[in-house]
Parts: structure tokens; C-alpha cells; sequence
């Protein structure tokens, strides 16, 4: 249980970095995406539903943005995640970075799709799209911090 | 455990979970809808996240920002004689522009001194770094490491060495959230120069704000510099924002001058609107007089009315009533038919004033 939440609070923070350019603007819940997708699909029994909500209320709360959104697309991609889990956990890494695209791609969609309607506005999906991009290249680079804690879980 | 009782655990767990599921996308829809209704305890807990994150971030930014300045070190050594031979020649550009520099403050002294023009009141500033991006794909926004006991407030403004960025909307006791310009929610009154055209400039998550409510009596041209106006006493006015573009469908939009750079440090300006003014009342002459007596009543017609002066003595004598001025034909102004015009005159219709036009650099 230390572990997910251990990898939850680095991933939160590397999300908060100020990288700027670099990444854009506000390379948010990019790491977090990715540990949760890395937890649902190793042992999603090491990590319960409210951790992940809180991780995303938190990006919520520190980011202005309208609260529950994050919080929102984070559960219901860690439920999807870990109802996909049969499947995901036979996959090689090609396939299972594959699965992660088309699972970040209905998230970033989703968040979207929810930020316009609290807006009243459709927003520009230049950012999303960004944010997307950033997070699907961040995922093999992020696994390698995440890889070394799978020798725990298979122990 | 036996295999009848593994089920009954293994159907409640199911339950458990799905009932928390449940439970928890109620509350951040419930979340959501309060937050629309910009409530108290969000607003406040927004707070407490700022002050519980930026003392952490600003411990674990600490080998990113080693590594991203070695970064930006070797990119700058990398074209090393470029940017000399860069910088040598707007040196020399600058040169001339220093000294047309002094000569329009000195012009500009002389203007002040004769229009007896009041100098702007000093405004103080907190220096802070920006110590995490927290905005994410729908916020613009960055946290400043400078709070409610640095002497923060919402609502002011924050520059870099390039312009304004944004302004506080959130404070916590040690650091600030900072909406820049270009969030969806950001609206700051500017003005467009040549021609001090007001106009308001609105954020849309794009990389360059709207301008809109543009006055479109001053013509504004592609390059035209955009500051802040001051009007409503909220940002103090004439702090450089931006440069104009004109976009493709007809509209106008600012290409910031703190745009593509990474912000660092900034300032927080504490500036306060210059409207503390005494209420009004009488002049300090009249306000020892005894009090106004009425006038007695006079006959309609025959000798003019006697008035009372604040002393009592009926000594002043009106004149007699002014008969009505006619109304003049147009509220405004007279209306000067074009062939009454000199041929040179400013407002002549066959000489428009033009932007560099003589007529619009009669201020110069």
C-alpha cells in the first residue's frame, strides 16, 4: 500500500515542477495518468478508489481549475484501467503503451469534453491535445522509475 | 476461511467498491456544481492546498531547476559568437535610441511642468519566484512563492522583466496563485498605441488573448503597442503587455511580451488606486458663516431683488434675470457646414486626420 501511494505523491509532484517549455504549459496529470494505469494493471488491490480521487481533487485544488475534474477523469480511468486488467496484463509493453494511448486519448477527451461544459464555452483543444502528447511520450520514461517497484509486486 | 464464506466476502468487497464508486463520482459532480456557485469552502481549501504544495515543491524543484539552468548554460555558450555579434548591434541601435530617449524626457518634463500633471503614486513591489505550473490543460495559471505575509492580496498585479503576466486571484498565507493573461477567465482593460484606443484584453487558453470592446474611433494598426490602461484601479496603468496581430477573420489579438519565455521571478505590484478623496461639503471659508438665511419676498416686478449675503447684509444687488439662451441645433456641438471651413483646416473633410499624419502628431 506504501508503494502506490509512495509512486502517487512523486508523480503529483513531478506533475507540479515547473518544467516550462520544456513540456508546455502545465504538463499536469501526466504522471499520475500513468501510475494509475501502472497500478490498475500490476495490483490494483494496492490501491483503493479514494487515494486516486484525492490525487486528482489535489491537482483540482492547485491548479484553479474547476474541482472534481481531474478527480473525475482520474477514477473513472483507473476504473476503466482495472476492468480492461484481464486483458492489459498479458499484453507486451508495445501493446499495453498502446492501450495507454487510446485510454489517455477518452480521458483527455472526457476532461475536455466536461472543462467546456462548465465553461459554458468550447474550449480550444490545442492543450489537451498538448497534454496528450507530453503524457503518451512521458509513459516509457516514467515506467522506468515505476519498473523497479514490480519486483515487489511480483514478490 | 471456507469456500461458502470467500464468496459472501468476495460479493460484499464488490459491493463495497462499487458503492464507493458510486459515492465518489456523486460528490465530484456535487464538487463541481459548487464550485460553479464559486463557494466559500472551495475558495478556502483552494488556500490550504497552495500553502501545503509550494513549501514541497519548492524543495523538490530545486535539481530541476540546477538541471534546467545547466540546460539553458550550454544552449547559451552553444551560439556564444552569434549572440555577440547580436548583441554589439542592438547596442548600437540602442545608442540612438538613448539619446532619442532623453530628448522626449526632457520634451516630456517640459509638458508635465507646464500641464502641472500629478506624478503617478509610488507603487511598491514583493519580488517572488514562480515555483510550480499547477495550471494543466484547461487553467493558465502558475504559483508564486509570495503570500498574505509577504503582503499579497488578490487582485494585484504581476509583472516580469519583460511585462505584466497576470494577477493574483488566490492568496495562502506563504504563496499565491497567479491567473496569467492568456486564461480563459482573464480580462484586463488596455490601451493600443499609437492613438490610446481602450480596449479590453481577454484570455481564451490560446496562445495569444482577444482584444475586444476595442474603441473604434482611433484606427490601430499590425505592431502597435498594447499596455495596460489602469482603468478601473485595479492593474496600474501604462505597464507594457504586448505587441498587436491582426488575425485572418478581422480580429485583433496581443502577442505577449511575457509570452514564450519561461517565467522565473517575478514582481507583485502593490499598487493603490489614488481615490481616497475628502466627501464632500463646503468650502473651508464658508464653513464657519453663520447659516443662510432666505431672502424676504420681493415684488414680481419694479426694483431688482435684494439677496442676503452669508453675514446677514443686504447689500448685493442682482442683476436682472438673463432671458433663456435659444437651444443650440445640435446637443453637442454647432454644426459647421464644410464650405464655412478653411481649405487647411485640421477638420476639413479632404484632410482626415491620419495616423503620422501632421495633424496627428500635433502632440509631438
Amino acid at each position: 500500500m506504501l508503494l502506490p501511494a509512495g509512486s502517487m505523491m512523486l508523480a503529483l509532484l513531478a506533475s507540479l515542477v515547473p518544467l516550462g517549455s520544456l513540456a508546455g504549459q502545465g504538463a499536469m496529470p501526466g504522471f499520475l495518468l500513468i501510475t494509475v494505469f501502472f497500478w490498475a494493471v500490476e495490483r490494483p488491490g494496492w490501491l483503493p478508489l479514494l487515494p486516486v480521487f484525492l490525487a486528482g481533487l489535489l491537482i483540482d485544488l492547485v491548479s484553479g481549475g474547476p474541482v472534481g475534474l481531474w478527480a473525475l477523469s482520474l477514477l473513472l480511468f483507473y476504473v476503466a484501467v482495472r476492468r480492461e486488467r484481464a486483458t492489459l496484463i498479458k499484453m507486451g509493453p508495445s501493446a499495453r503503451w498502446t492501450a495507454f494511448i487510446a485510454g489517455v486519448l477518452l480521458t483527455g477527451l472526457f476532461a475536455w469534453a466536461l472543462a467546456s461544459l462548465y465553461y459554458f464555452t468550447m474550449l480550444p483543444p490545442g492543450t489537451i491535445t498538448w497534454q496528450v502528447v507530453v503524457t503518451v511520450v512521458l509513459y516509457p520514461v516514467w515506467m522506468l522509475v515505476l519498473a523497479p517497484m514490480r519486483r515487489f509486486v511480483t514478490d | 476461511m471456507n469456500e461458502p464464506s470467500r464468496r459472501i466476502a468476495g460479493r460484499f468487497s464488490a459491493l463495497t467498491s462499487r458503492a464507493s464508486l458510486v459515492f465518489l463520482i456523486v460528490f465530484a459532480v456535487a464538487l463541481l456544481l459548487l464550485g460553479r456557485a464559486e463557494n466559500f469552502m472551495i475558495e478556502k481549501a483552494r488556500e490550504v492546498a497552495i500553502d501545503w504544495v509550494v513549501p514541497v515543491i519548492h524543495t523538490v524543484a530545486s535539481p530541476f531547476n540546477l538541471v534546467r539552468d545547466l540546460f539553458d548554460e550550454v544552449a547559451v555558450y552553444s551560439d556564444l559568437h552569434e549572440s555577440n555579434a547580436r548583441l554589439q548591434a542592438e547596442v548600437d541601435e540602442m545608442k540612438d535610441w538613448k539619446a532619442h530617449a532623453r530628448e522626449l524626457e526632457l520634451k516630456l518634463a517640459r509638458y508635465e511642468a507646464l500641464l502641472n500633471v500629478q506624478p503617478d503614486p509610488s507603487i511598491n513591489y514583493i519580488t517572488g519566484q514562480i515555483v510550480a505550473e499547477t495550471g494543466g490543460p484547461f487553467v493558465e495559471a502558475v504559483l508564486v512563492d509570495v503570500g498574505r505575509e509577504e503582503g499579497a492580496a488578490s487582485g494585484d498585479a504581476v509583472i516580469d522583466g519583460n511585462g505584466l503576466v497576470g494577477r493574483i486571484v488566490a492568496t495562502g498565507d506563504k504563496a499565491s496563485r497567479v491567473l496569467l493573461l492568456t486564461d480563459l477567465n482573464s480580462r484586463v482593460p488596455v490601451m493600443i498605441e499609437p492613438g490610446e484606443a481602450r480596449a479590453v484584453l481577454a484570455g481564451d487558453n490560446t496562445r495569444w488573448p482577444k482584444i475586444e470592446y476595442m474603441s473604434s474611433s482611433v484606427p490601430v494598426g499590425v505592431g502597435a503597442r498594447v499596455f495596460t490602461s489602469g482603468d478601473g484601479g485595479l492593474i496600474p496603468p501604462g505597464l507594457p503587455v504586448g505587441t498587436l496581430i491582426a488575425m485572418r477573420d478581422g480580429s485583433w489579438r496581443v502577442a505577449l511580451l511575457s509570452g514564450d519565455k519561461r517565467i522565473d521571478y517575478v514582481r507583485v505590484l502593490k499598487y493603490i488606486f489614488p481615490n481616497k478623496v475628502d466627501q464632500p461639503g463646503p468650502p473651508d471659508s464658508l464653513k464657519n458663516a453663520p447659516p443662510y438665511k432666505a431672502p424676504e419676498a420681493q415684488p414680481t416686478s419694479g426694483t431688482p431683488p435684494v439677496v442676503t449675503d452669508p453675514a446677514g447684509n443686504k447689500t448685493k444687488k442682482l442683476a436682472p434675470p438673463v432671458p433663456p439662451v435659444p437651444p443650440a441645433p445640435s446637443a453637442q456641438a454647432p454644426v459647421i457646414m464644410p464650405e464655412d471651413l478653411p481649405a487647411d483646416a485640421p477638420g476639413a473633410p479632404d484632410a482626415p486626420a491620419l495616423p503620422g499624419s501632421d495633424a496627428d502628431q500635433r502632440g509631438d
